[in-house]
């Protein structure tokens, strides 16, 4: 298996303060399949610069506040 | 797994089930013959069907169960992680495919059979429509 991308997110954390939004909310929200919300999830994929804004916006959030770099 | 991912999995066998078919009859062919059996369209036709029918019937067996999931609206979809995971495997396909492609040329040159030829390349494409499918699958599971 490839090593993970340095990249750390807080999606799941954001999503369950939202209602308990589901992944198949978030990923109709993002234009996204569920394989892909749970794949960023796990910190197996890191998503494309859009969908991360995509991502931030649905949470009222900034970039930062939903991914970070490993470490920092 | 993804409704792709299964997708490409049951191609995957079926490729490999159709292709090992095809050569279970050539070879059978071949030692009643007592030399290499030469290609025959109705054998190559019904390599096609095979291959066909057991990957349609694989996605809609597996369009109407996903249809019934929680993943029923994503059946179909294809979104940017599928398609670097399309971009990543096909590159590596390309090289299978080729190698597929230019190991039975030079044999032809040394060997000048083109039965030898023609059934070889079917195994290259076997080999190489099976890699893709695999490869598929192998990047839907890695971290990238």
């Amino acid at each position: 298996m490839a090593k993970r991308p340095p990249i750390t997110n807080r999606v799941r954390e954001l999503r369950e303060a939202h209602d308990q939004m589901s992944q198949s909310a978030l990923a109709k929200a993002i234009g996204v399949t569920r394989q892909t919300v749970i794949a960023i999830e796990r910190g197996k994929y890191s998503p494309s610069l859009e969908s991360a804004f995509r991502i931030a916006r649905v949470f009222g959030v900034g970039l930062e506040d939903v991914f970070g770099w490993e470490g920092d | 797994m993804s409704f792709w991912e299964k997708g490409y999995l049951a191609t995957g066998l079926a490729v490999l089930v159709a292709g090992s078919g095809y050569f279970a009859i050539v070879w059978k062919q071949s030692l009643a013959l007592g030399s290499l059996a030469p290609p025959n369209w109705i054998l190559f036709s019904a390599y096609l069907v095979v291959l066909m029918a057991l990957s349609g019937v694989s996605f809609l067996l597996l369009g109407r169960a996903e249809a019934r999931s929680d993943d029923g609206p994503e059946v179909g979809d294809f979104d940017e992680r599928d398609r670097l995971i399309r971009m990543k495997s096909l590159s590596a396909t390309s090289h299978v495919l080729s190698l597929g492609v230019y190991v039975p040329l030079v044999w032809f040159l040394f060997h000048q059979s083109g039965d030898l030829l023609f059934h070889s390349l079917i195994g290259g494409l076997v080999l190489a429509e099976a890699t893709m499918c695999f490869l598929h699958v192998f990047n839907y599971n890695r971290a990238y």
